[in-house]
């Protein structure tokens, strides 16, 4: 089951790339725009991020709104995304929602406000064919009863990266891909040797990163979150253990900061993170950061994956979605939206890989000229890792519950006030209690 | 002639000192409150300062005289986000607290009427209660409130933050303004209601006028605090096109990974405090005469 | 009748939301899911204080297993620490400043405007925004004090140790308008106490001790209490501070913010009714008590 599973995933991602670099691809008409049916409307897009991805959002909003004259846009960014996630609860709640909201993995947590799109399939949401959209793509966006909730915006994955010009300058080979874990500890530990005085090695990740718990997780064979049964987690006590006392040793041995520099940043993009600051030469960021952390430094980046290790675990991730509010009085003109969004050439132009690799063909070709270095990088990443991947599996429900109190155990643990063990229970106790909330 | 010289010398440098000696103490406590007030306002000095020196000096470069003044952190900040600028959120921000100050300027001065002049079954009672509302924390309402309102439907409005000041539920001016109104002299409402005026044209046409003091010192506070009520605002308004300023600041601002425009996070911030500089710098004496009534912290 | 807005805002918007989230403090009302709200009787309560008693589960009348909340005393230590130790600290300089300024000095009202300032400004989202950028481990203070020569600087705002000390200083910051309540206090305080008290040889401290304090005291009780009220409902900055979160290691978990997470970030909104009531018998007894002590330092007339 395993191996058909991987073999498709590895078709898949053949067919990705092939798609990418055969240019001759036959396409639909370019400019194949489903009519729109309805009056006047106007609709609402919420989403979240920093000031370059509203600008881009913004741009297609206009494009958009250009070629449907009759629908108007207010475009809604919330900020960050825990902001993003408080506003869209309180105004689902209170039934002024948006009409088009931008959710991650979280998505299933909202299924009893999402429209779904299976009847708009083919008619205004043409992603139904492989030619314009990945059918993959739709997989991990449709529920048990075959019920497809939300649409894909590009496929991201978990990258490390590392400060090119620091590791350069300390002497030390660069890292390569598909190290095990304790390849890489050795390999920090040589840095470490190396790097100037208060300088650490890696970035502490370890509980500010919730899927890189659920990759080592998965690794252990422990997954975090499956829907099995309806919803299991097969979360075990002892990879708790094994993943802080793995990163409490780093800690001791100094491969990570200490307790105070690690908790001056926030880590949630490049605007706070240790790795732009310079005290920390490895970090693990979304491979659709990439471009934003390269921006903010003027040292070079190298990207590698993730440490190998125990069963297959790399997810190459729908980055986010885009769900349609079924409270909407506009509905078909705001799934008209999210086609443009993801199928149009011009929008992906403008969005480029700001939301991941567009899982869209026909947009992809459009932007395979601009591909930088980053994007290449980034494309060398899937394949490198393209003999360990799995599909994607759901988040563990209350998401947002779970971050936060991830990073308070962690807090705890790096500060010493409980020991590895004991924050190893807290953390079991704590998917235990939010699976079943 | 001479021991009279003596005297007066004398009498003159023992005068000399005690003066010399106040003199010096009052230029050191000079000294010492210019100090004191230097340190205090610095930081809102340096933030006025280092808005309009460029985004990459602002910390870099974080003494007080700039090197380079530019007025970009302005352009850039007001163009806000959401294709929302800052010129929304000062519109919707003063909208709100004028209409919030004319709803708290009518219903307070009439409970407070109420409550000062008018004889009614267990006035001292609800005077009581009212009183007690003053020392009640809001958060014990505010769940309840906020269900009723998302009932009602007012939730993304403004009307759940200016509703209640058309109702009196600010206590602190109902009772500024009873203390003031009872401090009025009743001859002349006498003389009024013998000459055959309504309990409402005293109101209208003697007690509003005289107690105009109170009613500017009320119209003042309710501006200040509404333009700078952050939990409200953050609460009930939920679209980018409705929030108000302070609002704003904080999506613009918000998480540390979300700003990259430091210059222009601060420029807004200089000018969402611009209004209470200039209420307050023109209408000093009213702050003062607020603060001495009710205790008022701000 | 002229009474009619206050009466109805007063029945509606504060009598009936009071009597509900009583109620709702008695229940498990999850704002998302209206529809499944059930009687659980003092079971936010447990919720809250069941460490004391030594739980960390327990299970409610419904059946449910519920977890005591492991930081509603944390929750409760930030906010008593920053209440006792911001407000005397406060007042503690309201005074000393009002009485530098009561002398005969000339710009009183200007130096009065300059001190205002902070207060006027405080509480605005601007400000804290600034405070948490000034107090960063690369903001302006540090830069300061590196200067002086200090060395090896944490970064005050996210350390669990000094975090709550930045919020404690911007409050003091904004002794403005207690000074400004003190000023008028002591100007009513007729100059010839002090002079015959100098005449009988007392002493600088003595006729501090015996004569401003006591004349004083309604005043320092007015302002004692209306700041400690104040300050027990602290809640934009430490928002702001802590980015929407308690701070590291919940080290800035005001009451008020972690009300507020847990109605509308969990939709836990029985639960956050039920810590609005506690906070409202906190607050009533501390103002309950501060009042009957004041019989004992407060005098309300001259010559006593």
């Amino acid at each position: 089951m395993r191996r058909i599973r991987t073999l498709t995933l590895m078709i898949l991602l053949a067919v990705i790339f092939a798609a990418f670099s055969l240019p001759t691809l036959a396409q639909d008409d370019a400019d194949a725009l489903p009519a729109y049916t309805g009056g006047p409307a106007e609709i609402r897009v919420a989403w979240w991020g920093n000031d370059d991805r509203a600008a881009r959002t913004l741009e297609v909003i206009e494009l958009f709104e250009a070629a449907y004259p009759d629908i108007s846009v207010t475009g809604e960014p919330n900020g960050g995304t825990p902001d993003h996630f408080q506003i869209v609860d309180t105004q689902l709640a209170g039934n002024n929602a948006p009409d088009v909201i931008q959710f991650g993995g979280n998505w299933p947590d909202y299924v009893q406000y999402l429209e779904p799109l299976n009847d708009y399939l083919g008619e205004q949401l043409l992603i139904d064919t492989p030619e314009r959209f990945d059918q993959t793509a739709l997989i991990p966006a449709t529920d048990a009863e075959g019920n497809l909730y939300a649409v894909s915006l590009g496929t991201n994955t978990l990258v490390l990266v590392y400060n090119k010009t620091m590791i350069e300058a300390a002497g030390v080979e660069m890292p390569e891909d598909n190290m095990t874990w304790d390849e890489l500890i050795a390999y920090g530990t040589e840095l470490k040797a190396n790097l100037p005085e208060g300088v650490a090695p890696f970035v502490d990740n370890s509980m500010n990163q919730a899927n890189y718990l659920s990759y080592f997780y998965a690794q252990e064979g422990t997954t975090l979150w499956t829907l099995d049964d309806g919803g299991t987690s097969y979360a075990t006590v002892e990879s708790a253990q094994k993943w802080l006392q793995l990163w409490a040793d780093m800690r001791a041995e100094g491969l990570i900061p200490d307790a105070d520099t690690t908790y001056t940043y926030t880590e949630d993009g490049p605007d706070s993170s240790a790795l732009v600051a310079g005290d920390a030469a490895i970090g693990l960021i979304w491979s659709n950061q990439a471009a934003a952390y390269q921006a903010a430094m003027t040292d070079e980046l190298g990207m590698t994956t993730l440490p190998a290790g125990g069963e297959d675990a790399y997810t190459i991730q729908m980055s986010q979605y885009l769900g349609v509010n079924n409270a909407s009085a506009n509905k078909e003109a705001a799934v008209l939206f999210v086609n443009f969004f993801v199928t149009s050439p011009e929008a992906g132009a403008i969005l480029e890989t700001n939301r991941g690799i567009p899982s869209s063909p026909v947009v992809r070709q459009a932007i395979a000229g601009e591909a930088t270095a980053t994007d290449a990088a980034v494309y060398r990443i899937y394949d490198a890792v393209a003999d360990r991947t799995i599909p994607q599996g759901p988040n563990l429900p209350n998401d947002q519950e779970f971050v936060n109190e991830l990073e308070l155990v962690g807090q705890q643990v790096a500060y010493g006030q409980i020991t590895p063990d004991q924050g190893a229970e807290e953390l079991q106790a704590l998917i235990e209690r939010l699976a079943v909330k | 002639m001479e021991s009279g010289n003596n005297v007066n010398t004398s009498a003159m440098v023992s005068r000399n000192n005690g003066k010399t000696g106040t003199v010096v103490r009052h230029s050191l406590t000079h000294l010492f409150i210019i100090a004191l007030g230097i340190i205090m306002i610095y930081p809102i000095i340096w933030m006025i300062v280092s808005s309009f020196k460029p985004n990459n000096m602002i910390f870099s470069d974080p003494g007080l005289i700039p090197k380079t003044l530019t007025i970009e952190n302005y352009i850039s900040g007001w163009r806000g986000y959401a294709g929302t600028t800052f010129g929304t959120f000062f519109t919707n921000s003063l909208i709100m607290c004028a209409v919030a100050v004319v709803g708290n300027v009518i219903s307070c001065s009439m409970a407070a009427y109420a409550f000062a002049r008018l004889k009614f079954a267990g006035r001292t009672f609800w005077f009581a209660v009212m009183m007690i509302t003053l020392m009640l924390p809001s958060q014990v309402t505010l769940v309840p409130r906020y269900i009723l309102f998302n009932t009602f439907g007012w939730v993304g409005s403004y009307l759940p933050i200016l509703v209640p000041k058309f109702l009196a539920t600010d206590a602190f001016f109902v009772f500024l303004l009873v203390q003031f109104m009872r401090g009025l002299p009743k001859e002349i409402e006498e003389a009024a209601i013998i000459d055959g005026c309504s309990k409402v044209g005293v109101y209208l046409r003697i007690v509003l006028p005289l107690a105009t003091p109170a009613l500017v010192t009320t119209a003042l506070f309710t501006f200040l605090w509404t333009w700078d009520d952050f939990f409200n605002q953050l609460l009930y308004l939920t679209t980018p096109a409705s929030f108000t300023v302070s609002r704003a600041l904080r999506t613009f601002v918000g998480d540390a990974g979300a700003v990259s425009n430091w210059g222009g996070a601060l420029a807004m911030a200089t000018l969402s405090v611009v209004p209470a500089f200039i209420l307050f710098f023109s209408l000093q004496k009213y702050f003062v005469q607020g603060i001495a009534t009710t205790g008022i912290k701000g | 009748m002229f009474l009619a807005p206050w009466l109805v805002g007063f029945l509606i918007l504060t009598v009936y939301p009071m009597g509900h989230s009583l109620l709702l403090s008695f229940t498990d009302y999850d704002f998302t899911k209206p529809d499944s709200t059930q009687w659980i009787g003092l079971g936010n309560y447990l919720k809250m204080f069941g460490s004391l008693f030594g739980l960390s589960e327990f299970t409610a009348p419904t059946g449910e297993v519920m977890r005591v909340d492991p930081y509603y005393m944390k929750s409760l230590s930030v906010t008593f620490t920053y209440v006792f130790v911001s407000v005397p600290l406060k007042l503690i300089f309201a005074l000393a400043v009002a009485m530098l300024m009561n002398q005969k000095l000339r710009g009183v009202p200007f130096y009065r405007a300059v001190y205002y300032i902070p207060t006027l400004l405080g509480g605005s989202i601007a400000i804290a925004v600034l405070w948490r950028k000034l107090f960063e481990r690369d903001g302006l203070v540090n830069d300061v004090l590196a200067a002086i020569g200090f060395t090896d600087l944490p970064g005050w705002i996210t350390s669990p140790d000094y975090a709550l000390g930045t919020l404690i200083l911007l409050t003091v910051w904004q002794f403005g308008s207690s000074m400004i309540i003190f000023l008028a206090g002591l100007k009513q305080i007729p100059q010839e106490f002090y002079d015959a008290a100098s005449v009988d040889g007392a002493n600088k401290v003595q006729q501090f001790l015996r004569i401003t304090i006591p004349l004083l005291s309604p005043v320092i009780l007015f302002n004692l209490v209306i700041q400690m009220i104040g300050a027990f409902q602290t809640f934009t900055q430490a928002y702001i501070i802590g980015g929407g979160r308690g701070g590291v290691l919940n080290s800035t978990l005001f009451y008020t913010l972690h009300m507020y997470i847990q109605g509308w970030a969990y939709h836990e909104m029985g639960y956050a009714s039920a810590m609005a009531w506690v906070l409202l018998l906190i607050i009533g007894l501390l103002t309950a008590i501060v009042f009957r002590s004041s019989k004992m330092w407060v005098s309300y007339g001259v010559g006593e």
